[in-house]
């Protein structure tokens, strides 16, 4: 019994393990990733390669039939990583689909090359804007170039090699260059055009028409409600159940992702006492808007770009409008503990303060008063320790902490489509503007307990000697002291890059730590070297600073020197 | 049962050894180390937390009349604690403390015979000791100073074990035996009456060419 128990079980892990090994998997690729190593792990003809929204520098080279989509097109823009070669390059892979990216500022986009036959590639709703070559098609079989938006590029689709069979289907082709280089074979048909192309855009149903992008110089490809290339294709478009837009928008596989919503910043006036917040955004022109969603809350929403990390935040329906007031909302701060666990830790000339995060605070105030003296205080965000500068060793400080607390709401507006189905991607944008305001009074806690401190100078362990500049430390008390800097960067930049210079170093080195232990015994020689190598210390700046101007003000102190001792010496002759 | 293995080991170790020499004899050794740093100086524990700490490095040697390596080794050990107050040695602040040993140094190995699968050695030689010492937010010092070193240990010779990955390891990158081996060393190293030297417990591999 037992053993057809542990049989059965075996048989189950080993059918599981088979299925694993033959379901496709949507491999998630973010700008971090190892590109290279996705591919050369993903499953041909089975895996996809999802790209997260970001700005990737690549060059893809695809030797192996896997489909490489994007979820967002405008925010997922590929750029050569080397500036010359393509960011895509197909080359000995087939049955592949390229789909929902912006290609945007390289020499080539993309160029497939390959001589084998039974080739079959997709491209589709791309956006290719300034770049050199789109697409450039060598010897394949079959290539599909299906609801791409081609802007401003030198040259468009370039067929190098007549035999291929390339079909141009439902694009759309906007101040370009040279549209099409080579393009003998070529199945051209459901294509708009912003200008004509010769005996090209009377026929199979191309069309030249008036484009109008959302915003062409903001990179907003979405077409407007006044454009000529909507529901204009020839297949139906699943959004809205008309007829495909031309472009990298429409078809029935466009990313239906509104771009982001411009929030406008929101003022005192906005805020009203009874717990209503007004917020305003810039309307955003892509003709399928239907209307606009509100979400607030009162934690930070900055990075909270995707949809399903707003499922849980509170939200209003805006409809059609560019203006919403929430209402209801609560304006009553929280008064926050007083930071408890205050401690100070002495530092030269420095005192380093951490305490335990007070609930609810949102800021503090870092109170320390010499004792006897005038109360000083630094500003803090919500931080658990500081460091206070500028201070004196051997004098007594009180330090005491006060936690504040403000009330803020965070705003982000998402922009929705007319087609709203349960989707998520039909809901908003990814990339969304946020929009924050102080709300109600700042609530203060009772000040801490005060903490006495005194800075100091901290010694390590062990007390290790310092080979640095010993006289010039010895007489400034400190190995970090400015002065001493100055000396050793002179050191660095000047002296060690001669033979003469790093000579003497050696020599310095050998007997500037005997000199250095007499200074540092007797005190009053510390005051005599410090003056005696102020002069030295001011000529060494000048010279870290410019040799040039070194030099000048040496002459002109000669020079002074010069007149001087020839006017004492004219006046001593008429004298005498 | 643990004891016959390890005898077999052995003795298959010794003979299947034979099968892959090829009467080449190695004249370049590279290592590469990793161990533990016990520094000689007493309050140690109290101001980083511990007695030891991590220490790495790597080492190029020459062999002589066989048994003889002479070389040159560079190591670095890192270690984070706290300083002391001047006025009363109070422990206060943040000091990182790094080290980087430089080594000339001499091992005679007692290897009887090719492909010996457990060789002891001996030695020691010269060592400029660099260090560099940070309290953070208030100064840093560095430095160096001579030094010498003895060390001891033993190599295990891994080719046995696997023997086609130790062919492969010769035809790809000419390694004519690899050593998985463990170290001790005492340094010495003094600057001011402040002793920097200590113990170092180490393993590593190394590799003959």
């Amino acid at each position: 019994m037992m053993f057809f128990f542990r049989a059965t079980n075996l048989l189950f892990i080993f059918f599981l393990l088979i299925n694993f090994s033959v379901i496709a998997e949507d491999i998630s690729v973010d700008v971090d990733s190892d590109i290279e190593s996705l591919i050369s792990a993903a499953v041909a003809d089975e895996d996809v390669l999802v790209f997260e929204p970001g700005t990737y520098q690549v060059n893809i080279e695809l030797n192996k039939n896997i489909d490489l989509r994007a979820r967002d097109t405008a925010n997922t823009v590929l750029e050569s990583l080397n500036g010359t070669d393509p960011v895509i390059n197909i080359n000995g892979a087939s049955n592949i689909t390229i789909q929902n990216f912006t290609f945007r500022n390289n020499e080539f986009a993309i160029k497939i090359f390959d001589s084998n036959i039974g080739v079959n590639i997709d491209i589709t709703n791309n956006v290719f804007q300034n770049n050199g070559i789109a697409i450039e098609v060598g010897d394949v079989s079959k290539i599909t170039i299906e609801n791409n938006t081609f802007f401003s590029n030198t040259q468009g689709v370039d067929g190098t090699v007549s035999e291929a069979d390339i079909r141009v289907y439902q694009n759309i082709f906007h101040s370009n260059e040279v549209t099409f280089l080579n393009a003998t074979n070529f199945d051209i048909s459901y294509n708009c055009f912003n200008e004509s192309v010769d005996n090209i855009t009377e026929v199979n149903n191309n069309l030249r028409a008036t484009i109008s992008f959302v915003d062409q110089e903001g990179d907003d490809f979405h077409l407007t409600e006044d454009s000529g290339c909507i529901d204009k294709g020839e297949a139906e478009d699943d959004f809205d159940d008309t007829l495909s837009d031309l472009g990298a928008y429409g078809g029935v596989e466009s990313d239906l992702v509104p771009n982001a919503v411009v929030m406008n910043p929101i003022s005192i006036s906005d805020v009203v006492d009874d717990g209503s917040i007004t917020v305003s955004w810039d309307e955003n022109l892509d003709y399928r808007i239907e209307g606009y969603k509100v979400y607030y809350s009162t934690n930070e929403l900055k990075g909270l770009n995707d949809f399903s990390e707003r499922e849980n935040l509170s939200a209003d329906d805006a409809e059609d409008k560019l203006t919403h007031t929430i209402t209801g909302l609560d304006f009553n701060p929280v008064t926050p503990d007083a930071p408890a666990q205050l401690t100070v830790e002495p530092r030269d000339e420095k005192l380093f303060v951490t305490w335990n995060k007070s609930t609810d605070a949102t800021s503090y105030t870092l109170y320390y008063q010499e004792q006897g003296g005038s109360e000083k205080s630094e500003a803090l965000d919500d931080v658990a320790s500081y460091t206070i500068t500028g201070l004196s060793n051997d004098i007594t400080y009180d330090i005491w902490l006060v936690a504040h607390y403000q009330k803020q709401y965070h705003f982000q507006v998402a922009a929705y489509l007319a087609s709203n189905t349960e989707s998520n991607f039909r809901e908003s944008s990814f990339v969304l503007d946020d929009a924050t305001v102080d709300v109600g009074e700042v609530a203060n806690s009772v000040e801490s307990d005060i903490v006495a401190a005194r800075p100091e100078k901290i010694v390590a362990y062990p007390d290790l000697p310092n080979e640095g500049c010993f006289i010039a430390t010895a007489a400034f008390g400190y190995y970090s002291a400015h002065e001493v800097q100055i000396l050793r960067d002179f050191r660095d930049q000047h002296l060690l890059t001669s033979e003469f210079g790093t000579s003497f170093v050696h020599w310095y080195y050998k007997h500037g730590p005997k000199a250095a232990s007499v200074i540092n015994e007797y005190e009053f020689l510390k005051s005599i070297v410090r003056v005696a190598l102020y002069p030295l210390i001011i000529s060494v700046e000048l010279i870290n600073i410019s040799f040039l101007l070194f030099v000048l003000i040496l002459l002109a102190l000669i020079a002074g020197a010069v007149l001087a001792f020839r006017s004492i010496a004219n006046r001593n002759k008429v004298a005498l | 049962m643990i004891f016959r293995s390890v005898v077999f080991l052995c003795l298959f170790s010794a003979f299947s050894g034979e099968l892959l020499a090829e009467n080449k004899s190695p004249t370049w050794m590279f290592e590469f180390h990793a161990g533990l740093f016990e520094p000689e100086l007493g309050d140690w524990e109290k101001h980083y937390g511990s007695s030891k700490f991590p220490e790495l490095g790597f080492s190029v040697a020459h062999r002589f009349l066989s048994v003889i390596d002479t070389g040159v080794s560079i190591g670095y050990g890192k270690d984070k604690g706290t300083g002391q107050l001047l006025s009363n040695s109070a422990v206060a602040g943040v000091v990182e403390y790094q080290i980087i040993p430089i080594e000339v140094f001499a091992l005679l190995r007692g290897r009887a015979y090719e492909n010996q699968w457990l060789v002891p050695y001996i030695g020691g030689g010269y060592t400029r000791f660099i260090y560099r010492q940070e309290i953070v937010g208030q100064s840093k010092v560095q430095g160096s100073v001579n030094g010498t070193h003895v060390r001891m240990g033993l190599q295990l010779l891994l080719d046995a074990l696997d023997q086609s990955a130790a062919q492969r390891m010769y035809s790809r990158w000419g390694v004519l035996n690899s050593y998985l081996y463990f170290d001790y060393k005492q340094t010495t190293a003094e600057i001011d009456d402040i002793a920097l030297g200590g113990k170092s417990y180490k393993v590593g591999m190394m590799f003959e060419f």
